[in-house]
């Protein structure tokens, strides 16, 4: 009997469907974002699928980084996620906008110390930059070809959204217009993979216009889908962000054509193992010393929340070139900072939400009422603002809460100009919070307000705000 | 840009990420913009999205709530027990009103 099976098993093996077909497995992460922490789960769960299939290809879809400091503010920059990916062995990754975020040259050592290749067909960075991407990259697996594109999302600019200083040297070509004139590939390839940063959105657009992709593995826009969905028979996968899921793809090919597409999710965050050696490193880059790196001296010490409020203000108004920021009160963390060495930990405990900077063109009867509206959203607190204002606020004695009298004025006593345009700066929680009727809603400027704070706090070397005041609160204990 | 949440059309900046618009509706709708983490966010299609997915102009999110903290956190009143007995909206400072 044993033997019947055997010899079944061997005919169909040899005759079969099975002879003629082939599985190719993938493993794919999108937005990552640097969770690094959950890279541990992932290359136990690389381990387990490569004992089954070592030709697994395991991918990125872009924005490897950005989102976490142990990551972006390392030296070399991104280094810990670069790391971890060579050491799980990704088999390339595609650009994410926030690939762009630590500027070309960034990028550039980060492709240089990355063992896989970047793919990216319609960013074209100037040779003189050194950025060794490669438009596409064909696998072969047993003799089927796979031919991954990549693609990135262009913003209403058209670069990738990213402060516009990061992208210079680089020019950008349509998304459609660039797969287009990769069609000789598809045409090429048994397999073909479309690596996307453009959003699921438009990845829906792509599987209208382009049908012979077999695959799009989308990223950018952080959704969240049922393993793979097909459209117009082209299956897209993608998983929300920061490694909270992986994609496992099985495409199943046969002639040179795939016969059969499909997806699911596997948990990452949740995953009961972890390779230790990943566990290890991981550990490494969390403690490591960069978080005690000296950014300036505080000649004397921060005493108030407003101190440090008039502070972080500056520091975003200096490197924006505004003319004016402010700054949610409880967005400060601290109430006090010590005189002496200002490190990278103090300025992420000081300003811990990964805010980004926003810029805003208001007159000064908007900036008043901005200042008001966030008073009102923000635990009826009045919000700092840089040096250069000072804010009389008058409480009716009756109603702690109620303002009875606003007085703004200029550093050199002038009342602000109800008519006229200011270049005002704020984080994205103070812009997303105050409802007050403005013209202009503003613009992310692509940069951490944390960020901004650490090359003021460079640049400056050191600083003094003891006493420094940017308002002054009349009848309210 | 403008961006519909729950049916509500709010005007963020532009390269609002989904929390920053779904602050912003709850703001305008005066519930309380803490406590967003709690939430879950799906686009147009009904997919489930993060608090982090980046928007562009004419984008539609729905906010919803699937535990009971969830709706609470949703039908919050934006001030706390302490301030609860003050008007929601304060009249700007240095009117006759």
């Amino acid at each position: 009997m044993k033997r019947s099976i055997l010899f079944l098993v061997l005919l169909s093996f040899f005759l079969g469907v099975g002879a003629q077909q082939r599985e190719i497995h993938i493993l794919s992460v999108n937005d990552v974002h640097a969770q690094i922490d959950n890279m541990p789960q992932l290359a136990a769960i690389v381990d387990s699928l490569r004992s089954i299939d070592p030709e697994l290809l395991v991918i990125a879809a872009g924005d490897n980084r950005t989102g976490n400091p142990i990551n972006d503010q390392y030296e070399p920059t991104s280094y810990p996620m670069t790391a971890l990916m060579n050491f799980i062995g990704f088999d390339c990754t595609g650009y994410g906008n926030h690939e762009f975020d630590s500027g070309v040259k960034g990028l550039a050592k980060v492709i240089d110390l990355s063992n896989f290749p970047h793919v990216n067909a319609n960013a074209h960075p100037d040779p003189s930059l050194g950025i060794h991407q490669i438009p596409y990259k064909i696998f072969n697996i047993d003799g089927i070809s796979i031919g991954i594109l990549g693609v990135v999302q262009l913003g209403t600019h058209g670069y990738p959204d990213t402060h516009p200083d990061n992208v210079k040297g680089v020019t950008f070509t349509d998304p459609a217009e660039t797969i287009k004139q990769y069609e000789w590939l598809a045409k090429k390839c048994d397999v073909n993979i479309l690596l996307s940063h453009l959003g699921y959105e438009d990845d829906l657009k792509m599987a209208a216009q382009f049908p012979y992709y077999d695959l799009i593995i989308s990223s950018h826009s952080h959704t969240q889908l049922k393993g793979g969905e097909l459209h117009n028979g082209v299956l897209i996968t993608q998983n929300t962000n920061k490694l909270k899921r992986c994609t496992y793809t099985t495409l199943t090919v046969e002639d040179g054509k795939v016969v059969k597409k499909e997806a699911v999710n596997i948990e990452v965050e949740t995953y009961p193992r972890k390779n230790l050696i990943a566990e290890e490193l991981v550990r490494f880059f969390n403690d490591n010393e960069f978080f005690q790196r000296e950014l300036a001296m505080a000649e004397t010490p921060f005493t108030s929340p407003e101190e440090l409020g008039v502070f972080l203000c500056d520091a975003i108004k200096s490197e924006a070139n505004a003319d004016f920021a402010l700054w949610n009160a409880g967005g400060v963390r601290l109430d006090k900072l010590d005189e002496g060495p200002i490190t990278v930990n103090k300025v992420l405990q000081l300003d811990p939400f990964g805010n980004m900077c926003v810029e805003m063109n208001l007159t000064g009867k908007e900036l008043e009422d901005i200042l008001f509206s966030c008073y009102q959203n923000d635990q009826f607190i009045f919000p700092f603002t840089s040096g250069n204002l000072m804010s009389t606020i008058t409480f009716d004695p009756k109603d702690k809460l109620k303002i009875q009298k606003m007085d703004i004025r200029t550093s050199d006593g002038k009342k602000l100009n109800a008519k006229k345009i200011y270049k005002v700066v704020t984080n994205s929680y103070t812009a997303s919070i105050t409802d007050a009727p403005r013209k202009d809603q503003g613009r992310d400027l692509n940069i951490g307000t944390s960020d901004m704070v650490m090359k003021y706090l460079e640049k400056k070397g050191s600083v003094d705000y003891q006493g420094r005041k940017c308002q002054q609160i009349l009848n309210r204990e | 840009m403008n961006i519909t949440v729950n049916n509500k059309t709010v005007q963020v900046f532009t390269g609002a990420k989904a929390v920053d618009a779904i602050r912003k509706y709850m703001v305008e709708t005066q519930k309380s913009p803490s406590g967003l983490d709690t939430l879950t966010i799906f686009d147009k299609y009904g997919h489930e999205i993060d608090g982090e997915a980046p928007l562009k102009e004419g984008d539609v999110i729905e906010v919803k709530s699937s535990q009971r903290s969830i709706a609470e956190t949703l039908d919050t009143p934006r001030l706390n027990s302490e301030i609860s007995s003050t008007p929601t909206k304060l009249p700007f400072p240095n009117s006759k009103a």
